[in-house]
């Protein structure tokens, strides 16, 4: 029978299988270590863990520079996630919808960031903002952020331009709107999923990163530059532990609702054909 | 209509995509009220055409004007006409309802005036009751007729339509014709559209322009490019058609004589429609006009040997190769015309026609 050749085909592979489970494992497994020991009331990581606590959440509620540190990152973030998402959307716009010359150049240069190490374009912003005299501060860390995070928003936001037929636009114009008009009531409301899950991507990305803030960043610290900060006091490592798996949930929880808006936003222009 | 009050004026319009030549030299009027069809081949520059009407192109060189007004200046959103877009690009995020009233907004109406208009034209388009419905959740009929609604309630001086009915399937695209010339016929607006089906064409419009490879062969109503087709190609393009070659002998009185290469017989055919033409000559003939003898009908009649036979129900159609030179015509007779006998392939017949069928043609 010609079903059962097809099941055949689709037969698990069971090589395959293992292999995902050891490459999840391998992933994902060092990473368990920090809330299971968040959670240990000893000070050192070791086996067995002999007794469970919350008492290093609880010091973290207490501990005034941590909630410092948070406000800052979430300042930059927002900010960040704001000011590259915009900067987004007309790039993808541009890219998508109009002739430039040499757009495969210019868009393998935008996407350099995804490739080149952050530690290249702290250093190369460091000595730009040196030689300019820019005082360090949460804005040159943004700054930093925002080159690293603008790839990303492209990258999400071209499939969402490439989407939709270009005569949508062009019907609202012969409608009677300006660009202006057109940009507000056909554009945006179409890419919507598409700006939401770059805001919630790019927020996050920023939220999490170390070594550009590590090269541009002044007295004011953000979370990461803080945690490292603790690392080298061994008595406040538990709170660290407590501190990055809060970081963890939250960034998990932002990164997949990111990704499901998007494809969820994705499956509904499809089916509408 | 007493006096022709022209409604789009196109001087001289050229436009170049690079070095690509896509419209070279149009040069025509649209009237008021009129429905007006652009006919071409894939490619011949149809859509290029319109949107050069709709400002979404500027023209290489030229000028359009719409109701009197030169439009160079004026940027598509400020022009007087509207567009019905070859895929309708309804508003995925809007309903039917939103997608209808969308031009609303800049004329400023109230809540209740607003809705007033659109359930007019919910009613004009047949869909009373479907302003809630989601615009994904449309047949590619009901798209359509939203695209229409949506373009009409501004009340154009013209509407510009791509191809509409292109999407749908062909017997949906019968009823829809209907509709759009009957819609035509209610509101009076001024409807310019493109396709490249030539029925369509025909059974709409009270005109016809046939464009080929960025050029418009020739304006006329459908009638008049079926009978009177000035070349080669538009006669090839509208209904089906033969070929023939031919020498002009002479004239007599209001009557020429021409010869038909192949079978050899002089045929008559009215002088004023040679343009003075003299020597070599093109000409065709439409199949239904030719009549097929199985004996001699008179001297004038051509010979031939039958060499095929097709019923096609309503109709026949008979191959038939001219004398020596082996031109093969078609003749397309209806099957009551066989009353005296089937005639035998291999058989020789003979063809007349009247002497207003033949028409020459200006090139190859
Ligand atoms: N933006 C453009 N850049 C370059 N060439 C173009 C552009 N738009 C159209 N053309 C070319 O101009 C010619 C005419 O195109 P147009 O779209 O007007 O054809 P059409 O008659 O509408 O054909 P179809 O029936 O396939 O829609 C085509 O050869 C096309 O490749
Ligand atoms: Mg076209």
């Amino acid at each position: 029978m010609k079903p059962a050749r097809r099941h055949e085909f689709h037969r698990p592979n069971r090589a395959l299988q293992l292999y995902a489970v050891f490459f999840m494992v391998l992933l994902y497994g060092p990473i368990l270590f920090i809330p299971l020991f968040s959670f240990s009331a000893g000070l050192y990581i070791r086996f067995p863990i002999e007794s469970f606590t919350l008492d290093w959440y609880g010091r973290l509620i207490g501990e005034r520079p941590v909630l410092r540190a948070l406000e800052n990152s979430l300042r930059v973030g927002v900010s960040v996630a704001v000011v590259s998402t915009c900067l987004g959307v007309f790039a993808a716009k541009a890219l998508v919808r109009y002739r430039v010359p040499g757009k495969g150049p210019i868009l393998g240069f935008i996407l350099l960031p995804l490739v080149v190490p952050p530690i290249i374009f702290g250093v190369a912003m460091l000595l730009m903002v040196n030689a300019l005299n820019i005082p360090l501060s949460l804005y040159t860390i943004a700054a930093g952020h925002i080159i690293i995070c603008l790839p990303f928003s492209i990258a999400i936001l071209m499939p969402r331009f490439e989407g939709y037929d270009a005569a949508m636009e062009e019907a609202a114009a012969d409608l009677g709107e300006n660009g202006w008009w057109v940009f507000w009531r056909v554009t945006v409301p179409i890419i919507m999923p598409g700006i939401v899950a770059s805001l919630l991507l790019t927020f996050t990305v920023s939220f999490d990163e170390f070594v550009m803030a590590f090269f541009l960043g002044g007295t004011d610290l953000t979370l990461p530059l803080y945690i490292w900060g603790q690392l080298r006091i061994p008595r406040n490592f538990p709170v660290v532990l407590a501190l990055g798996t809060l970081i963890l949930l939250f960034s998990f929880a932002l990164v997949f609702l990111g990704l499901r808006i998007g494809r969820r936003g994705a499956i509904k222009l499809v089916d509408r054909g | 209509m007493s006096e022709r009050h022209v409604m789009i004026r196109l001087s001289n319009i050229s436009k170049r995509f690079g070095l690509f030549r896509a419209i070279e030299h149009a040069d025509f009027d649209i009237f008021r009220g009129e429905f007006f069809s652009i006919l071409g081949a894939s490619g011949s520059g149809k859509t290029t055409l319109l949107r050069i009407m709709a400002g979404f192109e500027a023209a290489s060189e030229g000028t359009v004007h719409i109701d009197g007004a030169p439009m160079d200046a004026v940027p598509p959103h400020q022009r007087p006409v509207n567009m019905v877009f070859q895929n309708y690009a309804i508003f995925p995020h809007l309903n039917v309802a939103d997608n209808i009233g969308f031009g609303l907004r800049k004329l400023g109406l109230g809540r209740a005036e607003r809705q007033r208009r659109i359930d007019e034209m919910l009613e004009l388009i047949a869909l009373p009751g479907y302003g809630a419905r989601r615009s994904d959740q449309l047949s590619g009929g009901q798209r359509q007729r939203v695209a229409l609604a949506r373009a009409l309630i501004l009340r154009p001086k013209v509407l510009l339509l791509d191809e509409p009915l292109g999407a749908l399937d062909k017997q949906l695209r019968a009823q829809m014709q209907t509709e759009l010339r009957a819609l035509q016929r209610t509101v009076g607006i001024t409807f310019v559209l493109v396709t490249h089906d030539q029925e369509e064409a025909m059974a709409l419009s009270d005109r016809v322009a046939v464009m080929d490879e960025g050029r418009v062969m020739q304006i006329d109503t459908p009638a008049g490019l079926y009978e009177r087709p000035g070349s080669r190609k538009v006669a090839g393009f509208i209904g089906s058609m033969n070929f023939l070659r031919g020498v002009v002998l002479g004239r007599d009185g209001a009557m020429a004589r021409v010869q038909i290469a192949g079978g050899g017989a002089v045929c008559r055919m009215p002088a004023d429609r040679l343009n003075g033409a003299h020597g070599d000559l093109d000409l065709a003939i439409r199949p239904e006009k030719i009549a097929l003898h199985a004996r001699a009908p008179g001297p004038d009649a051509l010979a031939g040997v039958l060499r095929d036979r097709v019923f096609l129900g309503e109709r026949v159609h008979y191959t038939v190769a001219l004398g020596d030179g082996g031109e093969t015509v078609i003749v397309s007779a209806p099957n009551t015309a066989e009353a005296d006998g089937v005639p035998q392939t291999g058989s020789t017949v003979w063809l007349s026609w009247p002497e207003t069928a033949l028409m020459p043609l200006s090139d190859t």
